[in-house]
Parts: C-alpha cells; sequence; structure tokens
C-alpha cells in the first residue's frame, strides 16, 4: 500500500508541474519580482525533485503543505474543514444505497424470473448507468423547479441534503442490488437451504438464519469499490449543489493551479480508497470464517 | 438453448455450417432490451454521422435576437443563453460523444492490449513489473487522474486538436486501459494451457500461427464485452468533465457542457437542461442494454 500511495503522489506531482500556467496567474499579472517573491516563500523555486521530497518527508508527518488559493490556510485545514461534509455525505448516500439495493435485490431474488425480478433489474440497469450529475440535474428540475419541494443547494439543513444523497446513492444502489440478487439466487440453491426446509423449518427462519446470513457476505465485498465510486461521485455532486465538501475545493484547487491543494486532496483520496479496501478485507475475513489471511 | 436452436434448423431451409458469431448473433437479436439499445445506438451513430445534414443551425453560431428563444418554429427545441439553437447543439453534441466513445476505446486497445499480452506470453518478471504497473493505475482514483491528465494534456499543441477532442481521447484513455489489459492477460493465461492449444502445438503448429489462430479469437468475445461498456463509460466521463469545464473547449457543444449552461438558468429555462441530461440517459442506457446482451449471447454459460 504504502509504496502504491508514494507513487500515486509522484504521479500527481509531475502532472500537476506540467499543468500550464502556476498559482500566480491573475487577470491582472503580477510583477515579476512578487511572483518571485511568492515562488521563494512557497519554494517553487527550488529544483522540482527538492519539492516533492520535502513535501513527501512533511505528507508522512501529516502536514500536507499550504494552499495558495486560500492563502493563509494549510491544505490540512482545508480537508479537515471540508471532510466532515463529504462524509456524511457519503454515509447518507450509503445509507441509501443500502436501504434500497439490498432489498430491492432480495425481492427480485425470491420472485426470479416473473416480473417482479425485470422491473427490480430494470431500474438497476437505469440506476447503475446514468451518470450522478444528470440524475442530480433531474431531480432539480422535478422537485425544485416543478414541485418546488426541495431547495436547489447549499447545506446544514436535512432538505439540502436529501436530493443530494438520493443522487450520489442510486448507482451504488444499483450495484447492491444486482450482487445481492446474484447472490440470493445462489444461496437458495443450496444443499443446507434444501435440509432446512425438509426438517420442516418456518419459510421466514430459512430466509433470514440460512439464505441471508450467506447471500449478504458477497455484498461486503462490493464496499469497497463502492466507496471510491462515491468519493469520485461527491466530486460533482458537492459542484451541483453547492455543498462545501472537500470536491468542492478539489475543483476550485485545479482551476486556480493550487498545487497544495491538488497534491494533498489527491493523496488523501487514494489513502481513504486504499483504507476502505483494506477495511472491507478485513471485515470479510472476519464475517466469513472460511476465508483466513495468512 | 442447443435444443431451440436444432428445432428450428430442422425446419428452416438448410444454412451455413452455425459458427460462433452465427450462434451469438441469433441470441442477441432474441434479446429484446438488446435490440432496442441496439437500434438507440446505431440511431445514434447515424446522428452523429450525418450531423451536418441533420441540423437545422450552426451549433457555435450566436443569435443575440435569439437569446433564450422558446421552442417554436424557428427554433424547435428554443435557443441558448447565446442564442444557439438547442437542438443543432444537441445533434452535435451526440457526434462528440460518439467520437469520444469510440475513439478512447482505441487508446485503451493500443495500451492494454500489447500490455495484457506481453505480461501472458512473456511471464516472469516482465509479467510482475507489467502487473504492478496496472496495479498502482488501477489504485487511483479514476476521476481524478483524468481530471489531472485533462488538465495536464492542455500544456502541449494538440490541445487545439478538434475542440480539445484529442485530449479527452488520451486523458480518459490513459486512465482507463487497465482493465482491457487484466483481461486480456488473464483470457491468454487460461486459453494457454487449454487442450486445444496443446493439440495445435503437437500438430507443429509456430508461435505465431497459435496465437492469431487459436488465442486471439477465443479472448475476443470478453474483449468486445469490455469495449462495449468501456464507450459509454468514456461518453459519461467525457459528459462529467465537459459539465465541469474540463472537457471539451466551447463554444464546441457537448451534453456535459449544455447541461452546465441550462443549469445556470434552471429556474426560468428548465428545458434547456432537460434535453442533454435525457440523450445522456438514453445514450448510457442503450449501450448498457447492447452489452448486457452481447455479454449473454457471446458466452451463454454465464446466463
Amino acid at each position: 500500500m504504502i509504496p502504491v500511495l508514494v507513487f500515486i503522489s509522484l504521479i500527481t506531482f509531475l502532472l500537476m508541474h506540467s499543468v500550464p500556467g502556476g498559482p500566480w496567474d491573475r487577470d491582472k499579472q503580477l510583477a515579476p519580482s512578487v511572483i518571485e517573491n511568492l515562488n521563494q516563500r512557497y519554494g517553487l523555486d527550488k529544483p522540482l525533485w527538492e519539492q516533492y521530497t520535502s513535501f513527501l518527508g512533511n505528507a508522512v508527518r501529516g502536514d500536507l503543505g499550504v494552499s495558495f488559493i486560500y492563502q493563509d490556510r494549510s491544505v490540512t485545514d482545508v480537508i479537515r474543514e471540508g471532510l466532515p461534509v463529504t462524509a456524511t455525505l457519503a454515509a447518507l448516500a450509503i445509507a441509501v444505497a443500502v436501504a434500497a439495493g439490498i432489498p430491492l435485490g432480495i425481492l427480485a431474488a425470491l420472485r426470479q424470473n416473473s416480473w417482479v425480478d425485470y422491473v427490480c433489474l430494470f431500474f438497476a440497469t437505469i440506476g447503475a448507468s446514468v451518470p450522478n450529475f444528470v440524475l442530480g440535474i433531474l431531480l432539480i428540475i422535478v422537485l425544485s423547479v416543478g414541485l418546488h419541494l426541495l431547495p436547489t443547494g447549499g447545506w446544514g439543513e436535512w432538505q439540502k441534503a436529501l436530493m443530494p444523497a438520493l443522487a450520489l446513492g442510486v448507482y451504488p444502489a444499483a450495484v447492491i442490488a444486482r450482487i445481492t440478487r446474484a447472490s440470493m439466487i445462489e444461496a437458495i440453491r443450496q444443499d443446507y437451504v434444501r435440509t432446512a426446509r425438509a426438517k420442516g423449518l418456518v419459510e421466514m427462519v430459512i430466509l433470514n438464519r440460512h439464505i441471508l446470513k450467506n447471500a449478504l457476505i458477497p455484498v461486503v465485498t462490493v464496499l469497497g469499490p463502492v466507496a471510491a465510486g462515491l468519493i469520485a461521485g461527491s466530486f460533482i455532486i458537492e459542484s451541483i449543489f453547492a455543498i462545501p465538501g472537500i470536491g468542492k475545493f478539489y475543483i476550485q484547487g485545479i482551476f486556480g493551479r493550487d498545487y497544495g491543494l491538488m497534491m494533498g486532496a489527491t493523496l488523501f483520496y487514494a489513502v481513504v480508497i486504499a483504507f476502505a479496501n483494506l477495511a472491507v478485507d478485513i471485515l470479510y475475513g472476519f464475517i466469513d470464517p472460511r476465508i483466513r489471511y495468512q | 438453448m442447443t435444443t431451440a436452436a436444432r428445432t428450428i434448423d430442422l425446419v428452416a431451409p438448410p444454412r451455413r455450417q452455425a459458427s460462433l458469431w452465427g450462434d451469438a448473433w441469433r441470441r442477441l437479436i432474441r434479446n429484446k432490451m438488446a435490440v432496442v439499445g441496439g437500434i438507440v445506438v446505431a440511431v445514434l451513430l447515424l446522428v452523429a454521422l450525418f450531423a451536418g445534414q441533420l441540423a437545422p443551425y450552426d451549433p457555435t453560431k450566436q443569435d443575440m435576437m435569439a437569446t433564450f428563444a422558446p421552442p417554436g418554429a424557428a427554433h424547435l427545441l428554443g435557443a441558448d443563453q447565446l442564442g444557439r439553437d438547442q437542438l443543432s447543439r444537441l445533434i452535435y453534441g451526440a457526434r462528440v460523444a460518439v467520437t469520444v466513445g469510440i475513439f478512447t476505446q482505441f487508446v485503451i486497445l493500443a495500451i492494454g492490449l500489447p500490455i495484457g499480452s506481453i505480461a501472458a506470453l512473456l511471464g516472469g518478471q516482465v509479467d510482475n513489473l507489467l502487473m504492478r504497473l496496472t496495479d498502482i493505475v488501477y489504485a487511483f482514483p479514476d476521476l481524478l487522474l483524468i481530471i489531472l491528465l485533462s488538465t495536464a494534456l492542455r500544456g502541449n499543441p494538440l490541445k487545439s486538436v478538434w475542440g480539445g477532442l484529442l485530449i479527452m481521447f488520451f486523458a480518459i484513455g490513459i486512465a482507463n486501459w487497465v482493465g482491457i489489459a487484466r483481461l486480456t492477460r488473464g483470457q491468454l493465461l487460461s486459453l494457454k494451457e487449454r487442450e486445444f492449444v496443446e493439440a495445435a502445438r503437437a500438430l507443429g503448429a509456430g508461435n505465431g500461427h497459435i496465437i492469431v489462430r487459436h488465442l486471439l479469437p477465443n479472448a475476443l468475445g470478453p474483449i468486445i464485452v469490455q469495449v462495449t461498456f468501456g464507450i459509454p463509460f468514456a461518453i459519461f466521463t467525457e459528459a462529467t468533465l465537459s459539465f465541469l469545464g474540463l472537457g471539451i473547449t466551447p463554444p464546441n457543444p457537448s451534453w456535459g457542457s449544455m447541461i452546465q449552461d441550462g443549469y445556470q438558468a434552471i429556474f426560468a429555462y428548465p428545458y434547456l437542461a432537460l434535453g442533454p441530461a435525457l440523450c445522456i440517459a438514453a445514450t448510457l442506457l442503450a449501450f448498457t442494454f447492447l452489452g448486457d446482451g452481447l455479454r449473454d449471447a457471446l458466452d451463454p454459460r454465464t446466463k
């Protein structure tokens, strides 16, 4: 994991510095002496490898450097401010995904090849293929513009979080529904289910104890990729709904050539995704005793 | 499955011997959703190809007298904030979407196929090295890498080629070849050990013959499916980037940037954002249905 993160930071660093323009581009051009001073102050006059190694050294100690557009703040500060917002949004989206995806998948599997199944699959396909920002726009058009039910953007009240959570949660909901259905169908056909039925257990008990317990294990594996997808999605959703999360800062950082913010936020995202995958691996071994990691 | 096909054989006039592709085609056209998806994709391709003939206006031509003109005889779907004809922009937007969708796949295949094949066929240290490389690219958050690449690529002279389209091909392609590389490697590794390859080798076939006649044709099915799913992903990514202002250079029409334009005036003119949003949704759905159908048709075992 560590070498991968180092490589990611190196690639980001090189790409970032090959972006045309610099953090001091303004509509009204700054005097060359001012730019020189700024470069000196932020260490941008040093050779690239020196800038990189000093960044890496500081990053290990939890210091991601300074932001160039929010001049008086460090990147760690900016991330610390955006993190609770982004994390709340992601948690709400996962809640939507699990609450909608698992029941849909179970329902589809129990009525396999009936119209119920086809309707569930159809919605899952729509959810998996319509991009979240398109969904966000459609929600705004229907719920805000058409019915005047919800505000179009902002953060802080529960009404403002509904549409973003829904727009962000539909894709993972669709993924979870598909996996749940597939693994349910497999679990239903197992011998132990036939045995349970043969000894006369009530259907409800068979479903809860024997089928669901086993069928939901694979669902856990997709939570890692789902978390990664949520992070990418939160970028756009935060931009659409004017939510002050990390994604919005990141986009501003790109437009402002804010090397510090771009670098810090990319690394932060990479770490989060790496940990999400690690957590899923550990969780997986924990809930399924058949799998043990050496 | 096979019984049904045989019954048809008995009543139908004798036809050519059943081939892999012929069977796959028959399975595909029996799948209603895949056929609907295929038709939508075909229409989209035609619109993209004949955009010049179909569009009533030049999609970039501004007409200040027609600013926010409502849908009507002059502008069927209205005009945007600069008086540009919305229908013409949607039609040319289809061309941008299709071009990005298809040409990005060439970039992906050009990187992924050789890397996957070399890893599988040479094995050992080379395989190890290439697989570590794919791990790193895979661990990089997709959209972040694409955003970084697309902003970084703007530094070179390619940026103005086709309104930034070339940059889209490379940014999306360079970030997404890992899937094809892994798939190719996995396919070749498993095919290499199969009996028919051993038989060919026993009959004295050379490496080149085995790769071209036995390995590649058998690996082709899954690769085609992967590419079919890659097209909507590229279209989706381009729209996302253009929506954020990091994609196609204005004033060239992209569905993504049109949604952004429409979003700015969403309360007064919601239909301006609705049109491109529905176009993107329909396109991506159609490709997904077609891709699902192709996957089931080419590999009936997964059904």
